[in-house]
């Protein structure tokens, strides 16, 4: 980050025009024949047979098909049994879509619609690693919905036989004390054993799923619901449990009781969680910088520039977890620049105790029209690249290398009683004394293996084209450099890559194109390493002119 | 409500052998029993862990083939024998054990003194054996039958459900009851039918259930007091019946002189099938016998 840290400051980087427009589906709605969005979120009274649909067809099946391939078979395997490569790695699991046990629906059988599917697949499910797909059009979404419901091979006869009948939520009675009470009571005796006596999720009872997966029922003062927060949506899941989920329907109760009982669970609940959580695909503007930019991450200049915040989830899912991240981007004639900002109370940027992780971040990217899975990419696809910044590199940078040696400097001495001063001590110990770094020992660096040398400088460039891929490149041909600071409890990094590459592979970028970017980060103080991480979907990425 | 329907009942008893195996080892599996589950006599193998001993037949039965044409309401007229009959376990009872309870200081106070025992194989002196399902296989196809609408009650009483097995037909409606003042849930594992998992908080509590296809076996199970455990056979026709603690069952209507098979499920011991030829009389007499497998 040599280079970053000479530029002088300036405080006039950008263009006026350059503030960062968070475009929340958008391009989706504006890209759509059909100008009404197709689920009333938080309506009851609008019935869906109202909403225009594609119909159901072997060629949007087939369409599904290929989605499904492309998005789903990762987690949810290629079959949807719930068993994709990526499954160990995500709590609470992929669903095994086979069962047709689906746990978002509106039905008094608890058979799924077409809209109960397709409002998850749209919106996610928060506090779970399912991301929504609002990036795709309506119709690929209604296409998934079908195929996904064609998993389930008994579905069409059941439907046929059983019909779809909804539960409609009556009228709230108007709340007050006395009703907040009655649901009170009436939690206490129906849902405390599970979500615990005050709602933190932490009632006595042991939990499985159907397939006998152990599951945590939900913390219900987090004001995080996979199947919206709305309070018809409370209602439902009151009345109709969760199917395949321990989660029971309260069918036996007046609807009056689930009304005080949806009032009670709603008060418990912070508000506005689930939009705070709730991940949208949103369009992330580069703008141009009209002078030098500066290096140093937390630069007011940074800073007061309009971010795109993103939300983060965890792959095993948390309570205790980084919520979002703040980017700002920004070019000049030669470098992309990516901005990231995030909350961390503690600063982890060591990984020399068997405990201890490194804090990180990474942007993923790719140019493809059609991108592959944010998960690392896709076998098959071309491959994505990604820029994996660490706290641990970056002291390694800035302070120089550690290793075990560091933090115990006497490790040898204290061992080898053949080295000098030691009771067998010998007149030229084969290794010498304090001498960690000897090369005859240090296979992996002496052969100049990449992860076994000492770090000299804080972001790594590698490529992945599916989950179990990711190799590093070598040589840097990216030119990514990088530096990121740790303050007061926050984190800011500063990433930069020369805009144009040569090369076969060479991935591009120029002003007026689009890009797909994704984001990780990591918490050492939670052991996050690896795959244990929180993630973005893709978001797009625009150098605009 | 549709309570009395006209069921077709050929092809469904051949779905319900072939399902019968796949749902004992998924229901089994719930406690982790699932291979100790005798499998089905075949009449050939002579090693099957529960052979069926047959009083009064040795024949197998060769079920004929039914064309649709000849599907029709079962002629009430010409019914004319009763089939009665008992199980027995060969061997020795296991002893039932008490049940813990004390993660519901609700269930622990009500078996003060008494405690619960474990229900799984209850046999008495004699060998006789309780809860078993007895049901007619096969046998039935060419006729139709109109569900009754008799309401079977699945009660929670005691922190146990009674009764632990029952059998219903097809469109037969089920009072699910909540007789304690604690917590209950009830999580139908069902395949054929639409599962469903039901809290019921309060005592008094009651939810009316309809299984719409034959399924053999349900099972319900409580997670909130996992000791806890019912078992429902859903048939086409009326000819089923549990075993009483004197191990005695009889069936509630008389069959048509002819050939069945009579199948006893038991939701440890597994299931024994035997060949049954009816040839008339008041009253046809049969016994059944598992084999207790220790572990």
């Amino acid at each position: 980050m040599a280079n970053l840290e000479k530029k002088p400051f300036n405080p006039w980087l950008f263009t006026a025009a350059g503030a960062v427009i968070v475009v929340v589906l958008a391009i989706l709605i504006a890209n759509s024949p059909d100008p009404k969005p197709a689920i009333p979120v938080g309506n009851p009274n609008v019935v869906p047979e109202t909403v225009v649909v594609p119909e159901t067809t072997e060629d949007l099946l087939a369409h599904g098909a290929n989605l499904f391939a492309r998005n789903c078979a990762t987690c949810h395997g290629a079959k949807g049994a719930g068993d994709g490569e990526a499954a160990y790695l995500l709590n609470p699991k992929p669903r095994n879509l086979v069962l047709g046990q689906y746990r978002v629906v509106r039905t008094l059988n608890g058979l799924a619609r077409r809209e109960d599917i397709y409002k998850v697949i749209t919106e996610g499910m928060p506090g779970s690693s399912m991301p929504p797909w609002d990036r795709l059009s309506e119709k690929d979404r209604w296409a998934l919905t079908d195929y996904t419901l064609s998993l389930d091979s008994k579905r069409e006869k059941k439907v046929k036989k059983l019909g779809l009948e909804l539960l409609n939520p009556v009228a709230p009675p108007p709340m007050d004390i006395a009703v907040l009470e009655h649901g009170r009571s009436l939690f206490q005796q129906a849902c405390a054993l599970c979500h615990g006596s005050s709602g933190r999720g932490d009632g006595p009872q042991q939990q499985f799923d159907t397939e006998g997966y152990p599951t945590r029922p939900r913390d219900l003062t987090l004001g995080l619901y996979k199947g919206g927060g709305e309070p018809e949506e409370i209602f439902r899941r009151i009345r109709l449990g969760m199917p395949g989920s321990p989660m029971p329907a309260l069918g036996s109760i007046s609807d009056q009781d689930a009304w005080a009982l949806t009032h009670f669970v709603k008060s418990l609940a912070k508000r506005d969680a689930q939009s705070v959580v709730r991940q949208k695909y949103q369009t992330i503007e580069a703008t141009r910088a009209s002078g030098p930019v500066p290096e140093d991450p937390f630069s007011d200049e940074w800073l007061r520039r309009p971010a795109t915040a993103l939300g983060l989830m965890p792959l095993w899912w948390r309570e205790t977890r980084i919520e979002q991240v703040e980017t700002r981007c920004a070019y000049d004639a030669e470098h992309l620049w990516v901005h990231l900002a995030w909350d961390d109370a503690t600063q982890d940027d060591s990984q020399l105790h068997l405990q201890s992780f490194s804090d990180g971040a990474a942007v993923q990217l790719t140019s493809d029209a059609d991108p592959p899975l944010f998960a690392m990419g896709a076998r098959g696809s071309s491959d994505v690249r990604i820029w994996f910044w660490k706290a641990s590199k970056q002291r390694d940078t800035d302070h120089g290398f550690a290793d075990i040696q560091t933090i115990h400097p006497n490790m040898y001495t204290a061992h080898y009683q053949h080295m000098k001063g030691g009771p067998l001590a010998v007149a030229t110990p084969f290794l010498a004394e304090g001498d960690a770094h000897d090369p005859r020992f240090l296979t992996g660096r002496g052969a100049g293996n990449v992860v076994s040398t000492p770090n000299k400088q804080p972001v790594e460039s590698l490529s992945a084209h599916g989950i179990g891929t990711v190799g590093q490149r070598v040589h840097n041909d990216e030119g990514v450099q990088g530096r990121g600071v740790w303050r007061d409890g926050r984190y800011a990094l500063i990433l930069r890559r020369p805009l144009k590459q040569s090369g076969a592979k060479a991935l591009s970028l120029a002003v007026g194109e689009q890009a797909y970017v994704a984001f990780a980060v990591w918490d050492g103080n939670l052991g996050d390493r690896n795959g244990q991480k929180s993630v973005t979907i893709w978001h797009a990425l625009r150098l605009t002119p | 409500m549709q309570r009395s329907i006209g069921i077709r009942a050929r092809a469904l008893a051949f779905s319900l052998m072939a399902l019968s195996l796949a749902n004992l080892s998924g229901c089994g599996g719930s406690n982790g029993k699932a291979s100790n589950q005798p499998k089905p006599s075949s009449g050939k193998s002579t090693s099957a862990p529960a052979t069926p001993v047959v009083p009064n037949e040795a024949k197998p039965v060769a079920t004929p083939p039914v064309s649709s044409s000849s599907v029709g309401a079962f002629p009430e007229g010409k019914a004319t024998t009763l089939l009665t009959g008992v199980v027995r376990l060969e061997g020795a009872a296991p002893e039932r054990k008490p049940i813990r309870t004390d993660n519901d200081p609700v269930c622990q106070k009500m078996h003060e003194g008494a405690p619960l025992l474990d229900e799984v194989i209850i046999a008495g002196a004699g060998g006789e054996l309780a809860n078993v399902l007895v049901f007619v296989s096969t046998g039935l196809e060419s006729y139709t039958f109109d569900a009754p609408d008799d309401v079977q009650v699945l009660d929670q009483k005691g922190c146990q459900y009674v009764p632990r097995v029952f059998g219903v037909m097809v469109g037969q409606p089920i009072k699910i009851r909540n007789s304690d003042t604690t917590i209950h849930n009830v999580n139908c594992q069902a395949s054929e039918n639409l599962p469903f998992n039901l809290s019921q908080a309060q005592k008094g509590m009651e939810t009316e259930k309809v299984f719409e296809d034959p399924e053999m076996p349900l099972t319900f199970k409580c997670d909130v007091h996992p000791w806890m455990r019912a078992y429902g056979g859903v048939f086409t026709h009326p000819f089923f019946a549990v075993s009483k603690m004197d191990g005695s069952f009889q069936f509630p209507r008389k069959l048509i002189p002819g050939e069945y098979t009579l199948t006893a499920w038991h939701e440890k011991l597994g299931k024994i099938e035997i060949p049954v030829s009816v040839k008339g009389g008041d009253s046809h007499k049969v016994e059944l016998r598992f084999k207790n497998q220790p572990k």
